[in-house]
């Protein structure tokens, strides 16, 4: 058997007696995918259940060897992922939400104070997240999804709320954390990430490439 | 008369409310005629307990730095700047005199009372009481003219709160298992010490009751009514991590340590009442039921949140499995089978727990 980044086994994800995401199988290789659909269509739920953020019936695998809900932890130390709107206490700080992650995922490709640096968050890294907009709120959330060792990242509308300057910043670091680290990217966006990016639509509760 | 509008009237109008429910229980739960003879007994017991009255004198402490706090704040918003180019260039004595008869007038409340109570220690012979009080109120104040001079020396719009808040934020990381604890601190402050000043009564009255006659059994009752009062902070404590700690699952930390964390949380929520537990029964309690009480209501509390984490459990229905857990864990302390019902509890809760946590789902009313 061929060695997937991931693989989606009979996913099933409902909400009350809702079917919202049926999937009898999805295999991504290593690449960067981007995943399409309209308002509604169920991408940000497709996002959460390959975070393992929410349950479901069926089974994820990772490298074909690590199952999400045998190996949750495991699982977990190797995807990382970045909501569309993060929301944390308000009396939270962004470091303190750096120093958690990095302490549950351990040491990064990259040294977290040089992506503080490179993200232009380390300005207001210590005051609490009730001061924050919600672009600063965004770059923090971007900066948690790049710790880590990951295998696969997955971010969730990473675009809105950020300005200007740091869209090529993103590319940027997507490219090289997927060419150099050998990261595997999963992106919902309305607008393209990279030129190379493979292409994935919610169509009918399933996730099909196009 | 500046001075006056910008510091005294504004603190009593702020604290209007305050005032009332101090003077409601000062003045208002005794018939008139009996008032002089309920302070007259109130001052006698705290003068005449070493222990009463140190809390008595924590509480006089309270609403003293309420009133540094107060004229601190004031000096640090920008349309009270002009004060510093006014009262900052006072010297000598009318420097602090002036500062003495501002904190005067806010602290003159606990002054006035804390006066008389020396009043009627000396009179009843409590030397020792006497010195305590008059020593007491000239340190609260003396000691924050300083304050108040330091402050007009460091001109700025940033309180000490806030400067304190900055240098903790730099220097201390919040662990995982505390988020509660600060979210509890920081916008849940009411319910935190409604169910904390309830828990005190309780474990105070308890210990009253029980008297001479040590049981341990008697203690367990009081600890389980104040697990019962902490019950909704639990409920809430799903609330606050469906709301805004919604990442948490996503974070490679195995269950056993989760458990552990949430052990750690609670145990920090009951500390409180079980060093008043401690305090209460140091000469009477063995150490081994200090052990089983606490561990008792810990296990308790752990048992509630698993419950949580089963789906669609609503107040009605949480609140049903919480009266039921009570009542089976106090028939069996009255058996005295305690060791058993911590047992049973943190096997159900380890398992509940484990099974249930990544199975869990936010309702999504709630999300939304």
């Amino acid at each position: 058997m061929a060695s997937h980044v991931i693989n989606l086994q009979q996913v099933v994800k409902s909400y009350h007696d809702t079917v919202i995401l049926d999937i009898p199988g999805l295999e991504l290789d290593y690449g960067v995918y981007w995943l399409l659909g309209g308002n509604g269509a169920g991408k940000t739920t497709s996002m959460k259940v390959m975070a393992g953020l929410i349950p479901f019936q069926g089974d994820i695998l990772l490298d074909n060897t690590i199952s999400c809900n045998k190996q949750p932890v495991q699982y977990r130390r190797y995807v990382n992922y970045a909501e569309a709107e993060p929301l944390y206490p308000g009396f939270i700080t962004g470091s303190d939400l750096v120093a958690l992650y990095v302490k549950t995922k351990g040491k990064g490709f990259r040294e977290v104070q040089e992506m503080i640096d490179l993200l232009g968050v380390g300005s207001f890294i210590h005051r609490p997240v009730s001061g924050y907009s919600s672009g600063m709120l965004k770059k923090v959330s971007l900066l948690l999804a790049f710790t880590g060792r990951p295998k696969v990242i997955l971010l969730d509308e990473p675009l809105i709320t950020l300005d200007t300057q740091s869209l090529p910043l993103l590319y940027t670091l997507v490219e090289e954390f997927h060419q150099q680290y050998g990261v595997t990217f999963c992106i919902t966006s309305h607008q393209p990430v990279t030129a190379g990016s493979v292409r994935l639509q919610v169509q009918d509760k399933n996730i099909v490439k196009i | 008369m500046a001075l006056s509008k910008i510091f005294t009237t504004r603190f009593y109008a702020k604290n209007t409310g305050f005032f009332l429910v101090i003077f409601y229980f000062f003045f208002g739960i005794v018939p008139g005629g009996q008032l002089p003879s309920y302070h007259y007994t109130l001052i006698k017991g705290f003068t005449g307990s070493p222990s009463f009255l140190a809390l008595v004198c924590l509480l006089w402490l309270l609403y003293n730095l309420k009133c540094i706090a107060f004229i601190i704040n004031v000096l640090s918003t920008k349309e009270h700047s002009f004060l510093y180019g006014t009262l900052g260039i006072l010297e000598g004595s009318t420097r602090w005199r002036t500062w003495l008869w501002v904190h005067l007038t806010l602290y003159a409340p606990v002054l006035i009372y804390s006066l008389i109570a020396a009043g009627i220690a000396a009179k009843l012979g409590f030397q020792l009481a006497t010195f305590v009080i008059v020593l007491f109120s000239l340190l609260m104040l003396i000691a924050p003219l300083w304050i108040y001079v330091h402050k007009m020396k460091h001109p700025g719009t940033v309180s000490i709160l806030s400067r304190w808040q900055q240098w903790f934020n730099r220097t201390v990381r919040k662990p995982i298992w505390s988020f509660y604890g600060h979210e509890l601190l920081n916008n849940n402050m009411r319910s935190l010490g409604i169910a904390k000043i309830a828990s005190a009564v309780i474990v105070i009255v308890t210990c009253s009751l029980m008297a001479d006659k040590y049981d341990e059994r008697v203690l367990l009752v009081g600890i389980l009514i104040c697990v019962l009062a902490q019950s909704v902070l639990v409920y809430n404590h799903r609330r606050f991590d469906d709301l805004y700690l919604s990442m948490l699952p996503q974070l490679p930390v195995p269950m056993w340590k989760r458990y552990l964390q949430m052990g750690g949380l609670y145990l920090a929520l009951v500390a409180p009442e079980s060093i008043l537990l401690i305090y209460k029964t140091w000469q009477q309690a063995a150490p081994i039921h200090w052990v089983m009480l606490i561990t008792s209501g810990l296990s308790m509390l752990m048992l509630f949140r698993s419950l949580l984490y089963f789906p669609r459990t609503d107040q009605d229905k949480y609140f049903r499995w919480v009266l039921i857990i009570v009542v089976t864990i106090l028939f069996m302390g009255l058996a005295r089978l305690y060791w058993y019902g911590i047992i049973g509890m943190q096997v159900l809760a380890g398992t509940i727990f484990y099974n249930r946590y990544y199975r869990y789902e936010a309702p999504l009313e709630k999300v939304d």
